[in-house]
């Protein structure tokens, strides 16, 4: 994803890709990350106990712990809400 | 009510995605009327050797403004382009319906945020472009009318294509601006309720270990 994105939707971004295990370079491609922000943000994830990191045939993987759920469940309802509650846009 | 979320965001994407191909078209419309008029006159001017006037002045103001349109162009293609990787990305989607359509938010409003500033640029140009048709076509009508009167049928069908492309670049270009307004006064009620939501978003993530 590209744009100008809020930390917290890259937080969400990066939660919601690696509800499937994933390695660090396929996070940082995904979301568009350069490196040093890419370790910053899952530094911060892995902090937050959101994201564990463990290793498998020789590879680091990612993957989104249980303990993130409050925060893509509030976050996917917010943005519901506030795409739902405005005017539509139309021709 | 999440498929309607999704019917809701591909009817917006698609209208916007309508909106930025009108644009450009005209934009390219405009371009391509704006060189033709330059080879028109200038030809008259190298055979003869010399400026003749008014028209070296009509030329140099038509480069003018065409320099501008172009950038004009230029930015409603990397729009264009840029909302057409947001499209591919939506139609590639493997998560869930509702992450699907979250994702979709998330990234449309990214692209609203990127192009915030340029949107501005982007009406300014067709309205700018809007009124020099409608200048343009207003001049045409006295000769159009001599034309309709006493030319030939062919001159006078010549004549009413050009005129009616005027009026109608004319017109399009000061109605756009308003689409466009109204998406970013869209865009920009959810960017502000959006601050509302990262707030909260700020309290959960403090709150939690």
């Amino acid at each position: 994803m590209k744009g100008k994105r809020t930390l917290y939707e890259i937080y969400w971004e990066i939660l919601t890709f690696c509800r499937t295990p994933r390695t660090f370079t396929s996070i940082i491609h995904r979301c568009s990350l350069n490196s040093d922000i890419g370790q910053e943000h899952i530094g911060f994830l892995l902090g937050k106990g959101f994201l564990r990191r463990y290793e498998e045939d020789g590879a680091n993987l990612h993957r989104t712990t249980e303990e993130a759920r409050p925060f893509l469940d509030a976050f996917r309802d917010m943005y519901l809400e506030l795409y739902n509650k405005g005017p539509e846009f139309k021709l | 009510m999440i498929t309607e979320t999704l019917n809701r965001l591909s009817r917006e994407m698609r209208s916007f995605y309508s909106l930025i191909i009108m644009n450009m078209v005209g934009a390219g419309i405009a371009v391509a009327m704006g060189l033709a008029y330059v080879v028109r006159n200038v030809h008259p001017m190298i055979a003869a050797r010399q400026l003749i006037w008014p028209e070296a002045l009509t030329v140099a103001l038509v480069v003018v403004v065409g320099v501008l349109v172009f950038r004009w162009f230029i930015t409603n293609v990397e729009m264009f382009d840029e909302y057409q990787d947001v499209r591919e990305k939506a139609s590639e989607d493997e998560s869930g319906v509702e992450d699907s359509a979250t994702e979709l938010i998330v990234l449309n409003m990214a692209f609203y945020r990127d192009h915030r500033e340029s949107l501005g640029g982007v009406i300014l140009g067709s309205l700018v472009t809007g009124a020099y048709f409608l200048v343009s076509a207003a001049l045409q009508v006295r000769y159009l009318l001599s034309v309709l009167g006493l030319g030939s049928a062919f001159e006078a069908a010549f004549t009413l294509v050009g005129f009616g492309l005027c009026l109608t670049l004319g017109v399009a270009g000061v109605y756009i601006p308003h689409l466009f307004r109204r998406y970013q006064a869209t865009w920009d009620k959810r960017l502000q309720d959006s601050e509302e939501a990262e707030k909260r978003l700020g309290e959960l993530l403090e709150g939690s270990s």
